[in-house]
């Protein structure tokens, strides 16, 4: 059986480098510069999220009318109160848009991605000095994985903030006592941009949990048992509860028995005031303490994973997805190549891939925690399994002004991929082959002021075209519209239960669909008719008033052009 | 080779040097003193928890054409169909009978004992997998602790696999294959040349016999790589070459059947559909959200944690698990290989870890729990592990029991009360149950179109029905007779990935769902009650129902009505009236 050796360096120190020789600052410079512009090609989106339409129409509202009381768009009673949870990021987006077009906002959202990978990639002890060639390549590889959801929306500040944590939490277990005052006011900002700063909270709750203080004792339970306890324990709660509590349990069952202590001169005090500062300070936002319930709305309404894809689980015939088995292996096969991992390194890891595993729009929080664990323990595995004559080769270091000639050449060819996508003229074409444009021109034309049935997705562009009137049905702002108008749409749009009755409930006599749709067939046999298709969307506009067919309707693609 | 390193022991004819033969009453002595410690009391139930999660009523709706295709090929004198029998959509679409040996076996035990044949039989034929699981995690460790909390623990992981259904067939020889090859590379020996016949009679019974050539080329081709880096748990290079030999003439040897060697690429074909991987929901990723699935998700992610822990895997288990966990995260029906070729190394990976915590003196209850066997099953406690096991032969010696275990014949009445028990449960819950589930029981009717085709029996034949994909087995067995034929049933491959999007594209109600059934002259839609079609077709001016129950609706058009002579729906009966109290329960 292949028997990994124990690396010689001690935890966190020295993971098989050399130390630094002069002008490697520059070539780590090169290599980090690289492998940022390198992440822009996979960060710079146009906006393929649909939710980001509503967002701009908020922002524009927010700045012209203040941050509304109720929900602004849809004619549907919410059940739950509205929470304005991003003020501070629609506000911005609709700043962004507003001075530069859609291909500004891509460009901003996508050096925020890209700054997120930079940051969780200095996210390394210091005393590793890990070459940032590693650090460069696990950007790269993480940002190839976490580009399926990254882009413009409000998750890619909170992939931020989770590495600027992450960063901190690293300075501070080096030893740097202040560093962690970063915190209080980074949490102020980011619980006004985006409520992913519960992931945020979470990472500082772990590192707290996890770690003994010095003048804490272990729990007085032998080894073995405790395994077992945390185990069977953390296993159980994954089968019954789901994936996401079953990595809760671990940690805190960890934490509980078998919590790791600090390095000496790392105290916990100052990080346990400032988490708490930091938490406290996110209170301060519209709705305050509010925020937190329509968090744990948002994460347990069971509707969430059939209506949002990317609640769903990660689904393995994409080719993309299984970048997070090729993460996921990587960091097994580092950890049994090189120096024995630290527990707190593994026991998030886990979490994270778990989380991914769960709901794939976890992938971006994976990818911050992985980028820095595959820096270090790549640097250590390569240092010590890799034949000492091929690193000697490998470890000639370009001089310092060629390193940064070559990172500026990447970086050039990068920025020539990626600016396409930023510019006005590929917006506006995605804007029209993607979201339903001409066929809202339609409705605004001919149908103004009434109701439209459309899908959620489709509702968040028609609430940014529609902005005033309350037209609109259900858009995923899950947290606030509660179980029942959820069921509701969700009776619609799939043709089950009373979706009839529904429609005529919610006085639903205009439509704007996929033309391929089931609900376009069902609608159709309720003698609805199709005004218009717009052939680059492939949507249709439909009203209801017309009479059954007594043969089956034409293709929906026949009727006139939006 | 180092010490400490795993090793292989020098070929030897018969697996090495054994031991002299004892006397019966002695070895059985031995059997039950060895079965009777904790460790041995947990294994023993964890088998028998197997065998209680393996049996189940036959709930895999591709059974039931499988059974008809059998009773075809019985009465066609084995002679195989060219073309499907059931479906007026594909009548020109030639079918690979990749499973037809394994049919005409499932209608002749039909014919034998009925239901009450076939669950048995095809229980128990993944039982001896799971026994075949316990036997290749044997030969690294003898930790009944760990054997027993793997077999558990693998039991959870295929809960949503688990069943008498084909795919068993596949599940049960891979762990076969990999327990003959295992035991060749450790030990030498002749039981490699099994594997020929073996690759011969599972190329006759299911296309799955790829996946164990796969298998055995990955495992070549690990450790000739390992071979090659110096590697420090080599196999000779020897056994390496026989077992590529061996493999070679094993997939020359399955091209032997009715399909010749067009059988290999049938499987890849299957997998490189992309419409089987869309629309086939155990062909999809695992989702997570559900509780059956998240027993794999433990499994993988604790071997992987052991795995950290303990530093130290053989080359070709390093490939088969990352091979079949690629396989099981890309579709749920995988994670069947994935317990078969991981679960030793789950087992054997628990098994260092407990060593290495008993050493550290960190597990003394533990220590009397796991007792180790390092012998077969029914050896007595302590024996050494067997030559060449390798997997334990670097842990440290374990201390003696802290405390002595209680009398012999305590201990055996104990083993003999909790077998009694869970034989009892196994056979009165699980297996009578599933046995005694008649093809029109009320389990099926709310499944399957029990009802509806009860009706359909009694109307004038040569109907052409479109049907729900997974009811079209049920349909083309119990139909079997009538001239009624369906759009499609659950060979997918035979369907052809056009057929599939074409089912999908009526299924689903996309706009052109009634030209497609017209264009195939379709007469009558029975599909689920409550699905989008249902509704369309309720709503549809051109479509009128003609029959209904809970659980199946049927439509005819509108047009036809009268020239179709359909009866009418009878007073529910037996099973039927049950599903419509059901029903009224439901709605009220």
């Amino acid at each position: 059986m292949t028997e990994l050796p124990t690396a010689t360096a001690r935890d966190g120190a020295g993971a098989g480098t050399d130390e630094p020789r002069p002008g490697s600052r520059a070539v780590n410079v090169a290599w980090l510069l690289g492998g940022f512009c390198l992440t822009l090609v996979f960060t710079v989106q146009l906006f393929r999220y649909g939710d980001e339409w509503w967002h701009i129409a908020l922002g524009r509202l927010i700045l012209s009318q203040g941050i509304p009381a109720v929900e602004p768009f849809s004619f549907v009673a919410t059940q739950h109160p509205w929470v304005e949870q991003q003020w501070l990021y629609e506000v911005a987006l609709a700043t962004l848009v507003r001075l530069g077009g859609d291909g500004l906002a891509s460009l901003v959202l996508g050096l925020v991605g890209a700054l997120a990978l930079l940051v969780a990639a200095l996210a390394v002890p210091r005393r590793a000095h890990v070459p940032r060639g590693w650090s460069a390549a696990a950007m790269v590889l993480c940002g190839l994985m976490a580009g399926m959801a990254l882009g413009v929306r409000a998750e890619t500040v909170s992939a931020l903030g989770v590495a600027v944590t992450l960063l901190i939490v690293q300075r501070w277990r080096d030893g740097n006592r202040w560093v962690v005052w970063l915190l209080p006011p980074m949490y102020l900002l980011w619980a006004n941009l985006h409520a992913g700063f519960i992931a945020g909270l979470g990472v500082l709750a772990f590192t707290l949990v996890i770690h003994r203080g010095s003048r804490s004792r272990t729990a007085p339970v032998p080894g073995g048992l405790s395994l077992a306890v945390i185990c069977v324990g953390a296993a159980a709660a994954a089968v019954l509860l789901g994936l996401v509590a079953g990595a809760a349990i671990l940690v805190l069952l960890w934490a509980v028995f078998r919590p790791v202590p600090l390095d000496p001169g790392v105290g916990r005090r100052p990080l346990l005031i400032a988490s708490v500062a930091a938490a406290a300070l996110t209170l301060v936002n519209p709705v305050g303490p509010g925020l937190y319930g329509y968090i744990a709305e948002t994460v347990s309404n069971p509707i969430m994973s059939q209506l949002v894809s990317e609640w769903q689980s990660p689904n393995f015939h994409d080719m993309l997805t299984r970048l997070i088995e090729v993460v996921a292996a990587l960091l097994v096969l580092l950890w049994l190549l090189g120096r024995r991992p630290r527990v707190p390194d593994i026991l998030l890891a886990t979490a994270a891939f778990l989380f991914t595993l769960q709901a794939v729009r976890n992938v971006s929080l994976f990818a911050v925690v992985a980028i820095p664990l595959l820096s270090e323990y790549g640097a250590a595995a390569w240092a010590a399994r890799a034949p000492i004559g091929l690193r000697r080769r490998l470890g000639t270091r370009l001089p310092g002004a060629v390193a940064l000639v070559a990172a500026v050449a990447v970086s050039a060819a990068s920025i020539a991929v990626m600016a396409p996508q930023a510019s006005a003229a590929s917006a506006a074409q995605f804007e029209q082959t993607h979201e339903p444009e001409t066929a809202a021109d339609y409705v605004a034309a001919n149908f103004p002021g009434q109701r439209l049935f459309s899908s959620d997705g489709d509702a968040g562009y028609l609430a940014y075209r529609f902005r005033t009137g309350r037209v609109v049905f259900v858009y995923d702002e899950i947290g606030i519209f509660g179980t029942g108008p959820l069921t509701d749409y969700l009776d619609i749009a799939t043709i089950s239960g009373p979706w009839k009755a529904l429609l005529a409930r919610y006085d639903l006599r205009h439509a704007i669909l996929g033309s391929g749709s089931a609900d376009v067939s069902a609608l159709l046999e309720l003698g609805w008719t199709v005004n218009c298709y717009e052939a680059p969307s492939g949507r249709v506009v439909m009203s209801a008033g017309g009479s059954p067919p007594t043969s089956p309707p034409p293709p929906p693609s026949d009727a006139p052009s939006c | 080779m180092g010490s400490g390193l795993i090793t292989a022991a020098p070929d030897a004819p018969g697996g090495g040097g054994a031991p002299p033969p004892r006397p019966l009453m002695r070895r059985l002595h031995d059997a039950l003193d060895g079965l009777s410690t904790p460790g041995g009391l947990l294994l023993v139930g964890a088998l028998l928890i197997t065998a209680i999660a393996v049996t189940s009523a036959i709930t895999d709706p591709d059974f039931w054409w499988h059974l008809q295709t059998g009773q075809l090929l019985i009465a066609n004198h084995l002679h195989l169909l060219g073309n499907d029998p059931y479906t007026y959509t594909i009548a020109n679409h030639h079918w690979t009978m990749h499973e037809w040996l394994f049919e005409a076996g499932v209608a002749a035990l039909y014919n034998i004992g009925g239901m009450g044949a076939i669950v048995p039989v095809l229980s128990l034929l993944t039982w001896v997998g799971v026994v075949f699981i316990l036997l290749r995690a044997r030969l690294h460790t003898g930790d009944r602790l760990s054997l027993g909390l793997g077999l558990i623990v693998a039991a959870l992981a295929a809960n949503p696999i688990w069943g008498p259904r084909d795919q068993m067939v596949d599940f049960t020889f891979s762990c076969l294959v990999l327990l003959l090859i295992e035991r060749y590379l450790l030990r030498g020996g002749r039981a490699l040349w099994f594997l020929p016949p073996l690759f011969l009679l599972w190329s006759n019974l299911h296309g799955g016999f790829v996946i164990g050539l796969v298998f055995a080329g990955l495992i070549v081709a690990a450790e000739a790589v390992g071979l090659r880096l110096g590697l420090p748990d080599r196999v000779p290079p020897r056994r390496i070459a026989t077992l590529a030999g061996v493999t070679v003439i094993s997939t020359l040897v399955s091209m032997i059947n009715p399909n010749g060697p067009g059988i290999l690429i049938y499987a890849a074909e299957t997998l490189a559909s992309p419409a089987q991987q869309a629309l086939i929901l155990e062909w999809q990723s695992p989702d997570f959200h559900q509780l059956e699935v998240r027993g794999f998700a433990v499994m993988l992610v604790s071997l992987l944690g052991f795995l950290i822990v303990n530093r130290r895997i053989r080359a070709r288990d390093a490939v088969l698990v990352a091979a079949t966990s690629v396989l099981a995260l890309e579709s749920v029906r995988n994670v069947a290989l994935f317990v078969a070729a991981s679960s030793p190394t789950w087992i054997e990976q628990l098994s260092r870890l407990l060593d290495r915590l008993r050493s550290d003196g960190a597990l003394a209850a533990l220590r009397r729990v796991g007792g180790r066997a390092g012998s077969p099953v029914g050896a007595g406690a302590g024996a050494p592990p067997p030559a060449g096991a390798g997997g334990n032969a670097t842990a440290p010696a374990v201390r003696p029991t802290a405390r002595p275990l209680p009398p012999f014949r305590l201990r055996v009445t104990a083993l003999a009360v909790m077998t009694a028990a869970l034989l009892g449960g196994w056979v009165g819950l699980r297996l009578v149950p599933a046995m005694t589930t008649t093809p029109t029981a009320l389990s099926y009717a709310e499944t399957y179109p029990v009802c509806a085709s009860a009706w359909l029996r009694s109307a004038p034949g040569h109907l052409r029905i479109f049907n729900q994909y997974g009811e079209g087995g049920y349909l083309a067995w119990s139909l079997a007779g009538t001239g009624d034929k369906i759009f499609i049933f659950g060979d997918a491959a035979l369907m052809g990935d056009s057929l599939l999007y074409t089912y999908s594209d009526v299924a689903d109600v996309t706009p052109q769902w009634q030209t497609i059934l017209l264009h195939y002259g379709t007469q009558m839609v029975l599909f689920d009650t409550g699905t989008a079609l249902d509704h369309v077709l309720e709503a549809s001016p051109n479509w009128v129902m003609v029959y209904s129950d809970p659980h199946n609706q049927a439509f005819v058009l509108r047009s036809e009505l009268a020239s179709l002579h359909l009866p009418p729906q009878p007073a529910p009966t037996g099973s039927c009236a049950q599903l419509a109290t059901q029903g009224k329960a439901t709605s009220s």
